[in-house]
């Protein structure tokens, strides 16, 4: 017997006790005849039968098939369809679910059969796009795993023999047009595990910041907003990248901890100890969330939100006045992926710049909205995020 | 241009070609998700099952056959990640026959344990003007009582509409079983839906 089923309300269905199932197996072996049932057992046998209603209405024995067919029907085993229903159903079915296909005989039968598949068949299957990035995203995050492991045992050759990495090496020197890909994944990967170091870094250093200014993200001034925020370099009330490279100039964390290796025009060092900003947009390793006043969350909110990602590759072409496509990944790290920082703390790896909620970071919600209905949108770099949950860097 | 089968799209994708699996997915995307709501009986996790079931045809490409059909394969991984999922869900409720047992074990209260008649699916067909959310209900409903293997062959059946011959084959077991199986797995359910038409469901 199968004991699997669920109840109408999704909760496990009940199954027996094991002394109750000691005694439904004793009383089945005994072919239901209580009488024959062991002593240990006979007192839940008895209650079994009474339960299955065998001892007051039916005859024992007179009909084995209705005790078969009572006891099967009791605890969820087949009831059978009628010869009609039966053959209709293997028409239909022959027919590829097509009645139309049916002999004339059976379709009416075989319609019924059909508008009750209908009615199991349909149901809600919304959320398409999110569950169809989340499905492409676990796919990605697993292909990133098995590249990292590639890294791990990559790094475990240094506890071997210094011969054996000669051996090893001289392999990898035969091959070298094979393994060129491999040890180019593990650069990547290099990139990527300091770039992660990155993101910590900027969240403690965002938490030292916010514990010392009442929650806020760090903000040059604490009017900051409006304006054009992609004018880095042109002045710290001009540019929302002053507001992030607040954090070096408060001493929070050093300039190389906001350089990406992925940009190779990072900078590492302060050009000035007096400079308030990047001085070009270029130098800019991270984008961060668009600052917008009185508006924009706080570390550590209850809303989760995004604070800081990998470069926007939207943002460098549209200063260049350059079509965009906001599906685009970052150029950190050769548009495979970008890390990104929520004010939770939590840096995290997405394969694209679009969040589970289909909010995508590129973009204020508004554009998003525009671009869904058009072909084509620009940005200006005035734009603002639509509100506290609304995801959206720059530069 | 035709679209490309999805046997086409598999073997592009094991040749390097992302874009082919979101195509994949996009197609099954509604139908996969209905099976394993129906399957499951809950949209959360029929969500993360299906979200399984794709990651294994990612890690199990390279060993499917493009002799073979994709769709098929499909349902059959969705539904052993939904009978893993299932398993995992929870051990069972313990039942002690001498608590009160109320309707349980199938009884009629109207007139004692009701013995089996051959069924016949003579159950009005679902109203289309019905409200939709409560007859999606009555559906799950019904289904949640059958028992897994019941519930699953039924699902394979009304999702796919293979011939017994393709189903034996997919599932790889033999055909008499498949049918067997199946006409039982209706007769259980036009039971369960014809009771809940009468309004004496639990």
């Amino acid at each position: 017997m199968d004991t699997q089923t669920s109840s109408a309300t999704g909760e496990p269905a009940p199954a027996l006790g094991a002394a109750d199932a000691a005694a439904l197996d004793s009383l089945v072996e005994a072919q239901f005849n209580v009488a024959a049932v062991a002593e240990t057992h006979r007192g839940r046998a008895e209650r079994i039968a009474s339960l299955l209603g065998l001892l007051n209405d039916v005859p024992i024995g007179r009909s084995g098939r209705l005790i078969e067919e009572t006891f099967g029907n009791t605890l969820g085993m087949d009831p059978h369809l009628c010869a009609d229903d039966a053959a209709a159903l293997d028409a239909w079915l022959e027919a590829c679910g097509d009645a139309e296909r049916v002999p004339e005989a059976l379709r009416p039968r075989a319609e019924r059969h059909a508008a009750l598949a209908d009615a199991v068949c349909e149901c809600d299957a919304g959320g398409r796009e999110s569950l169809v990035d989340r499905t492409l995203d676990l796919v990605q995050a697993t292909i990133d795993r098995d590249d990292e492991s590639l890294v791990f045992e990559r790094g475990a050759m240094r506890r071997v023999r210094f011969a054996d990495v000669v051996s090893v090496a001289a392999v990898l020197l035969l091959g070298a047009s094979v393994v060129w890909p491999i040890l180019s994944s593990v650069r990547d990967q290099a990139r990527r595990i300091a770039c992660a170091a990155n993101l910590h870094g900027a969240a403690n250093a965002m938490s030292g910041y916010a514990s010392l200014n009442q929650n806020a993200l760090p903000m040059v001034t604490a009017s900051y907003g409006g304006g054009t925020w992609w004018n880095v370099g042109k002045g710290p009330d001009r540019s929302n990248s002053a507001n992030l490279y607040t954090l070096a100039r408060e001493k929070y964390l050093s300039l190389s901890s906001l350089a990406c290796p992925g940009n190779p025009n990072a900078l590492t060092v302060p050009a000035s100890p007096e400079d308030r900003d990047w001085r070009t947009l270029d130098e800019v390793s991270y984008s961060y969330r668009v600052i917008s006043g009185p508006q924009t969350p706080r570390w550590g909110d209850s809303t989760r939100v995004l604070v800081m990602a990998d470069r926007s590759p939207v943002v460098q072409r549209a200063v260049r006045g350059e079509r965009v496509n906001p599906e685009a990944s970052t150029p950190n790290h050769g548009g495979r992926g970008q890390h990104l920082l929520f004010n939770d703390g939590a840096a995290e790896w997405h394969a694209r710049p679009i969040l589970s909620n289909g909010d995508n970071i590129w973009l204020p919600r508004s554009l998003e909205r525009v671009l869904h209905q058009l072909s084509g949108g620009r940005l200006t770099g005035r734009e603002l995020p639509d509100g506290p949950d609304d995801a959206f860097v720059g530069p | 241009m035709e679209p490309r089968s999805d046997e086409q799209l598999v073997e592009a994708y094991r040749s390097g070609e992302s874009d082919a699996f979101r195509t994949l997915i996009e197609r099954h995307h509604d139908d996969l998700l209905r099976f394993l709501v129906r399957l499951t009986g809950d949209r959360a996790a029929a969500d993360d099952v299906f979200q399984e079931t794709f990651l294994q045809i990612h890690l199990s490409a390279d060993s499917f056959d493009v002799e073979r059909r994709f769709r098929p394969w499909l349902f059959t991984i969705a539904a052993n990640k939904a009978r893993d999922h299932l398993r995992r869900k929870g051990r069972r409720q313990e039942m002690e026959l001498s608590a009160p047992v109320g309707r349980a074990g199938g009884g009629d209260e109207r007139g004692g344990v009701q013995f089996v008649d051959l069924m016949e699916i003579d159950v009005p067909a679902p109203d289309a003007a019905a409200d939709a959310s409560e007859r999606d209900r009555l559906v799950q409903r019904a289904l949640n009582d059958l028992p897994l293997p019941l519930r699953e062959i039924l699902l394979l059946a009304y999702f796919q509409r293979l011939s017994y011959a393709q189903i034996a084959e997919d599932l790889g077991i033999p055909l008499g079983t498949v049918k067997s199986r199946l006409h039982a797995a209706v007769a259980a359910f036009a039971r369960k839906w014809k009771a809940s038409q009468n309004g004496d469901d639990r």
